[in-house]
């Protein structure tokens, strides 16, 4: 199957006063239809600089994408923004991402009236209600409604109905759940599953929460310091990770019923800053497996499996 | 829990409302607890269910602008917090309860230095020079396993990372060798990696300082094997509570089912719908005939709208309040005898619970 | 493979109506009271505002009330009947006259705040939108403006150009332009951060309409909130500027104006300069009193209070 979105060596470099900060480096993705891969890591792995170099906003420092095939970087500004509805984002704090002196109707429309283009059938009330209908909410107790009358998980679902009306044909989640109560965050957890498959959308799950991450992806990358580190499908990876890491980041999961591992299998406590990355491997000052080898040179990506990837000097295996 | 015996923290049927522009809200329904030297008391609720109020009335800080009516008791080693006036009350806080805060970042002051900082319940109390100051917070430092504990005294706390800084902040509130810690959600801006370095940590300190721990989380996961106990809060009411194991091993309350069956989870069976609790917490403006949770059980009746629920009793010191626990023969979570509602007969009445 | 049509999932087990309602409740903003019953100092203030410029409005209007009239029988008569704020050393009506002052007054101040907030708010939006050298070059401009001794300024130009409510209601304007950019470009600045107009920018809407929609609604309040305080910088400059003599020249009346004449006789008939002098200063009191009690409403702009 031909991937909808199709990112090939992104980099991402920010300029600070204390010199260039590498915030992703050379990352590779590509996205299917009724497919979502989720992107793991802890703050300041850069999962949100990819989500923002893959949307052009802006775009990579290096690298490029495509979006069924057409290659954005080539596009005039104009053209960009007429594909833009193509590629939709959830964001992390829903009662921020919604204009709260418009009404919850104005909301959801403004992708139909951003691109007066081609009218909705049967109206652009009628597809708001639609729209609404379909991320749960009814349109006749909330479309007249204020942001500020919605609850978190409520007005996550309008941003998502927004998302919809765009009819785009990648859905990007960042955080998307981790503000919320646990019983909303289940109810848009299964929301975005469930449209990802009925609408065909290629969904791209930022998280840093392992749980979460199994129960809405079908692949997963787990990112450490601006690089991947560890791909495949979820459920293999979290059955048995082969990158140190990840492992590590599994083991200091905490979940009701599940005994805590005696230690964290760290050894240094806190991730190096990104401004001053570790020669070799990044993950090598917190790495219980590290070696010279680690210090001195960057593992390059291997495949371990038909589809999993890991890049490690060092793997584990048969866990 | 037994007379003679006297509690670090004991609260007895606390009530609190809070008077806002839309009329007193009942923020605080009865709720009761006790925290003994060394352990830790974990409290779970969802935003809104008063878990914070909670901690802010027991430090008695609720903001200057907010009018705060209290009943009950908060008997701190038996002495009632609630009856005396603020200043004399600050005066006996000093160390006696001190509190961890969710963000380090907001928490510290981004112009004074760590030492002035974790130092700062001490200098309160008594005169301290710079020297003394500065050994006594590397000291307190080095004992939250901050790497390179001199340097990062004279840091301010923008130069260090949020791991850094969440212990700087336990540092602090260990600084004055309190009896009782609250820490409100203090690993929910940290990574999970972080996150579990600095709850091992403060587990650390309280069992060598006989710390009683009062840990508010919306995490349940995140108090097992760490809580000795577990207070799941809904409504402002304490609903279930018991040992940790207990609780969410074999939940009694119908809320504690439903929250335990909705997190998301690494191990196990993959789910890929997760199941909902459908509807919405009610207002705390309106007042609450029978349990505040009926409105959303799957096992409610006629009896749940009208009567306040009766506390059930399982034995072990676990006990519910509800007017149909879910039986003791519930072995695990997963196993739930409870047969789940249609989602569209709930829909009807949930969106019209939440309307405004 | 073209866009596929979005069709509604139906009988989905993602549409079931999750938690709400408790934290919005919690959250109302305390500030809200405040809207709801504006307090008595507002209503006073707002009142008095109302009286001063209906009476400039009106006044000079009807038949018999000329200000320029002299009722050569009572010159420096004492308020009382008759003359209700008494009459100058010509025997001119000191009400008609005071209601005369106030429409120079709220001319220049109506085209101050007119010239300050367009200019100074399409500046800051420009340098905040645009960021870069745009930014950089209004930024420069605007310091190089407030670093002109603005009294001084508007004294040589009126000198060179000759006096008139519009020169002076421009220049006046003109130099609250720096305020009124740097406010605009700072709540551009925070707005554009904000997840709603990321979103709208997610969505591909055009700069322009993401300005109209969702930027420029926001600015309004903080920008409102400084109209106020501009308006009386305008009432007290174009004051300060007639007193000098710099403002339309005798006998037409300004509040400066007839202040200035009443200097002489302040001894012998004080009033010519009190009633101008209290109206002015009571005037400028009600505008910064409601641009204050504005400002303390204004947070909730961001907690937009919903019934």
């Amino acid at each position: 199957m031909t991937p909808v979105l199709e990112a090939t060596g992104i980099s991402v470099v920010h300029r600070t006063r204390s010199g260039p900060l590498h915030a992703v480096t050379d990352v590779s993705l590509s996205l299917e239809a009724r497919r979502t891969l989720a992107l793991v890591g802890e703050s300041g792995s850069g999962k949100s600089s990819i989500a923002k170099a893959v949307l052009h906003l802006p775009p990579p420092t290096s690298g490029t994408v495509r979006l069924d095939g057409t290659d954005l970087a080539a596009l005039s500004a104009r053209e960009l923004r007429g594909l833009r509805p193509r590629m939709q984002m959830v964001f992390q704090d829903p009662l921020s991402s919604l204009n709260p002196r418009r009404r919850v109707r104005d909301i959801v429309a403004e992708p139909l009236d951003a691109h007066p283009g081609t009218p909705p059938k049967g109206g652009r009330d009628a597809r708001v209600d639609e729209l609404l209908d379909a991320v749960g909410l009814p349109g006749d107790l909330f479309a007249d409604r204020r942001p500020t009358q919605l609850s978190g998980g409520q007005a996550q679902r309008v941003a998502i109905a927004r998302a919809l009306a765009a009819e785009p044909r990648v859905l990007i989640a960042d955080e998307a759940v981790s503000a919320l109560d646990v019983s909303a965050q289940a109810t848009v957890l299964n929301l975005l599953r469930g449209l990802t498959e009925t609408l065909g959308l290629a969904g791209l799950f930022i998280s840093h929460d392992l749980g979460v991450v199994r129960a809405v992806s079908d692949d997963v990358a787990v990112l450490y310091l601006g690089r991947l580190c560890e791909e495949g499908p979820t459920e293999d990876v979290l059955a048995a990770p082969t990158h140190p890491y990840t492992a590590a980041l599994l083991a200091a999961v905490p979940e009701p019923g599940r005994a805590l591992a005696a230690d964290t299998r760290l050894v240094a406590a806190d991730p190096p800053s990104p401004l001053a990355p570790p020669s070799g491997c990044g993950f090598r000052t917190r790495c219980p497996l590290a070696t010279a080898r680690c210090a001195a040179e960057q593992p390059a990506t291997v495949r371990i499996a038909p589809d999993r990837r890991v890049a490690c000097h060092h793997p584990l295996t048969g866990a | 829990m037994t007379p003679p015996h006297i509690p670090v923290l004991d609260v007895r049927s606390l009530h609190t409302h809070i008077h806002t522009a839309g009329g007193p809200l009942h923020v605080l329904h009865g709720v009761s607890l006790t925290i003994d030297a060394g352990e830790c008391l974990g409290v779970v609720g969802e935003s809104g269910s008063g878990k914070s109020v909670l901690a802010r009335t027991v430090l008695g800080v609720h903001g200057r602008t907010v009018r705060v009516e209290n009943t009950g008791r908060v008997l701190l080693h038996g002495d009632d917090l609630l009856d005396i006036d603020p200043r004399q009350r600050r005066r006996r806080l000093g160390g006696g309860i001190t509190m961890v805060h969710q963000d380090p970042m907001t928490s510290l002051n981004p112009v004074v230095r760590v030492v002035d900082q974790v130092t700062e319940s001490l200098t309160n109390r008594t005169r301290m020079g710079r020297r003394e100051r500065l050994r006594v917070a590397t000291e307190l430092l080095a004992a939250v396993d901050v790497p390179d504990p001199e340097r990062r005294a004279r840091a301010y706390p923008h130069e260090l990372s949020g791991g850094l800084r969440q212990r700087v902040g336990i540092a602090a509130a260990l600084a004055g060798d309190p009896a009782l810690l609250l820490a409100d959600e203090p690993t929910t801006a940290l990574d999970v990696t972080v996150q579990r370095t600095v709850l091992d940590l403060m587990d650390r300190h309280r069992a060598a300082r006989g710390l009683a721990t009062l840990l508010i989380t919306h995490d349940i996961g995140l108090l097992y094997g760490r809580a000795e106990r577990i207070a799941v809060m809904y409504a402002g009411r304490i609903v279930e509570t018991g040992p940790t194991e207990a609780v969410t091993g074999r939940p009694v309350h119908p809320y504690t089912v439903a929250l335990l069956r909705s997190v998301p989870r690494v191990t196990g069976e993959l789910r890929r719908v997760l199941p909902t609790i459908p509807g919405s917490p009610p207002d705390l403006a309106l007042p609450i005939a029978g349990c505040p949770f009926a409105p959303r059980c799957e096992r409610a009746s006629a009896v749940c709208g009208t009567a306040p629920p009766p506390r059930v009793d399982v034995g072990e010191g676990h006990s519910a309040h509800c007017h149909h626990p879910v039986g003791r023969e519930t072995t695990s979570t997963t196993a739930s005898v409870v047969v789940p509602k249609p989602a569209s007969a709930a829909t009807g009445t949930v969106v019209e619970e939440a309307a405004p | 493979m073209s866009d596929t049509p979005v069709s509604v999932p139906s009988g989905s087990a993602a549409s079931v109506p999750d938690p709400s309602g408790l934290v919005v409740v919690a959250a109302r903003p305390a500030v809200a009271r405040a809207r709801r019953r504006p307090p008595v100092g507002v209503l006073v203030a707002a009142g008095w505002l109302l009286v001063v410029l209906l009476t400039a409005l009106i006044l000079p209007l009807l038949p018999g009330c000329d200000p320029l009239r002299g009722d050569f029988t009572h010159p420096s008569a004492a308020p009382g009947p008759g003359h209700w704020f008494g009459t100058d050393a010509n025997g001119r009506d000191l009400l008609y006259r005071t209601a005369a002052g106030a429409r120079a007054s709220f001319a220049v101040a109506a085209l101050t705040v007119a010239v300050g907030l367009l200019v100074g708010g399409a500046l800051g939006v420009a340098a905040g939108w645009f960021g870069g050298w745009t930014d950089r070059v209004i930024g420069f401009a605007a310091d190089l403006l407030m670093s002109v001794p603005t009294l001084i300024l508007v004294m040589i130009v009126v000198s060179l150009r000759g006096p008139g409510l519009p020169l002076i209601g421009c220049l006046i304007g003109a130099f609250t332009v720096p305020a009124f950019m740097r406010i605009s470009r700072a709540s551009v600045l925070s707005l554009t951060e904000r997840g709603f107009v990321q979103a709208a920018r997610m969505i591909g809407t055009s700069p322009l309409r993401i300005l109209r929609r969702e930027i420029v609604p926001h600015m309004a309040p903080v920008a409102v909130t400084f109209a106020f305080t501009a308006t009386t910088i305008a009432i007290v400059a174009e004051g300060a500027l007639s007193f000098l003599g710099f403002s339309l020249p005798p006998p037409a009346p300004t509040w400066g104006g007839i202040i200035a004449e009443g200097r002489t006789t302040l001894g012998s008939a004080p009033w010519i300069s009190m009633v101008p002098a209290t109206v002015l200063c009571l005037t400028v009191l009600a505008f910064n009193y409601l641009g204050e009690h504005l400002r303390s409403g204004a947070p909730t702009a961001r907690t937009e209070s919903t019934r």
